[in-house]
């Protein structure tokens, strides 16, 4: 066999062995994305969880109040990014509510079960901040595989294009600071 | 024992230490003056007169050896009570004064299963442990010893003789503190400076970069879950750590294991040992435990550990 062949087969092996090796960098880059993802699905969850329980605790002291602060919550399995962020920003918005409610009953600010409450929202909210960290921080580093020659050329091949961010509120972009 | 009582017991062993310092460098002037001497008497006999001096090197380094054993041995038992006595009067007292609920053992420490069961550092080949105090300070229970651990190393040189020679892997405190946060996952933070003897709980540590790389370039982070590093280490805590690294300027590592912080401060010291020798000033005394009590509440107030907001669950 004519030794240009042959080199022609080693160069054909190294480039499939890399090949493969990079496809499976941006896979497991891929999965790592979604399970962040999720986390951040498990946190929205929680917040959810804690802000019902708030709204029920209101629901005593406020009854005019709890239909518009219902209303604006929707939660559900399979949401995209998108969905996820708008859900996120509706819940800031009735905590905030909820916050600035409370300043109108002084019994409900020394409501025990309500204390609780506050105490386990800031909780579920580092939560939710770390799991949006985690998910960005995966997220860059596949967006700069994406960008990167010649990673960027499999990752095209592969149909692969750049994932977007979750982004934090305004509000949420220091650590979350609640008076009690 | 009062400070009167303590004062004299180290003049006792001043004393002693001064005259057996007196009759070591007497015995060296003799065996030197005779060993001259005598290689002046035979210096017509050259050849022996070359090996006089040389051979009395040995009768006065055993000379020397026997007095430093014998003061060592007549001091002993007197430092020990010194130190002892120093420990409950000065450091127990300053103690008392900055937390509450102390208990200070002074000979005790950390068992060395402690250490091994955090799964963050080898106990090498000689662990030694002192200096044990546990109080609360701000509502934050904590508990602190020095510790100082070897590893053995053998050589063997071109004759194939073996030399054993002892390497500190680490020497410093080890703090344990109540951590306002709950965690599933325990993370291991080290400056990339800390001795390399941890070994990440195993297996299911894995490296995390965080998303500062200012961070980074100071720490590693090995967790066995992603989500909790972040969870524990928020951008506001992260500056908090590199704030201590640059205050204190010494190899530190934080474990989080079981709901508590766990920092290793290496600073290559015994902390809270006196002086047996130095001359005890009452006002110095009082001061000098304060700089080692104020590292305790210092990493308390900048972490912020007295922060009860996320102990309680729903």
């Amino acid at each position: 066999m004519p030794i240009i062949i042959i080199i022609l087969l080693v160069l054909a092996l190294i480039f499939v062995i890399w090949y493969i090796s990079v496809s499976n960098k941006l896979n497991r880059a891929v999965v790592k994305i979604d399970e962040s993802s999720s986390g951040i699905d498990v946190a929205l969850t929680k917040r959810y969880d804690v802000l019902t329980k708030m709204i029920d605790v209101v629901k005593g002291y406020a009854k005019h109040e709890k239909e518009t602060l219902f209303e604006i919550i929707k939660l559900r399995e399979g949401m995209t990014m998108d969905e996820k962020k708008e859900a996120n920003k509706s819940m800031s918005e009735t905590l905030e509510k909820l916050n600035v409610l409370v300043e109108n009953y002084p019994e409900l600010k020394s409501n025990e079960n309500y204390k609780t409450l506050q105490q386990s929202i800031a909780d579920v909210e580092e939560h939710l901040q770390a799991a949006r960290r985690l998910y960005n921080s995966n997220v860059s580093l596949f967006n700069q595989l994406l960008v990167t020659f010649p990673t960027s050329a499999i990752a095209k091949s592969k149909g692969m294009i750049k994932k977007d961010f979750f982004e934090a509120e305004e509000t949420k972009k220091e650590d979350v600071k609640i008076d009690l | 024992m009062n400070i009167s009582e303590l004062k004299e017991l180290q003049k006792k062993i001043i004393s002693i230490d001064k005259k057996y310092n007196k009759i070591a460098l007497i015995g060296l002037i003799v065996i030197l003056i005779i060993g001259i001497v005598t290689t002046i008497l035979l210096s017509k006999y050259f050849m022996v007169a070359m090996f006089v001096l040389p051979s009395f090197l040995w009768p006065l380094m055993i000379f020397e050896v026997t007095i430093a054993i014998i003061k060592s041995k007549k001091i002993s038992e007197d430092s020990k009570t010194f130190k002892k006595e120093y420990k409950r009067i000065f450091i127990l007292n300053a103690l008392e004064k900055e937390f509450t609920n102390v208990t200070y053992k002074p000979e005790k420490g950390f068992p060395e299963e402690f250490i091994e069961n955090t799964h963050m550092m080898t106990t090498g080949d000689s662990y030694e442990s002192n200096d044990y105090i546990e109080a609360k300070y701000k509502n934050v229970n904590f508990s602190q010893s020095d510790i100082h651990i070897r590893e053995k190393h053998e050589t063997t040189d071109s004759d194939g003789n073996k030399k054993t020679h002892w390497v500190t892997v680490f020497q410093g405190r080890w703090l344990v503190f109540d951590f306002n946060k709950e965690f599933k996952a325990n993370v291991q933070v080290a400056t990339h400076d800390f001795p390399s003897a941890q070994y990440y709980g195993g297996e299911n540590f894995k490296k995390v970069k965080m998303e500062e790389s200012a961070f980074n370039n100071i720490f590693s982070v090995y967790t066995q879950n992603e989500h909790e590093a972040f969870y524990i280490l928020t951008p506001h805590f992260m500056e908090k750590l590199k704030k201590i690294k640059e205050e204190l300027n010494i190899s530190i590592m934080f474990c989080f294991i079981d709901n508590k912080l766990h920092i290793a401060l290496n600073n290559y010291k015994d902390t809270f040992e006196p002086n047996v020798l130095k001359e005890i000033n009452e006002t110095e005394e009082q001061e000098k435990p304060l700089k080692d009590i104020r590292t305790i509440t210092n990493l308390i107030d900048e972490l912020r550990l007295d922060n009860d907001l996320f102990r309680k669950e729903v």
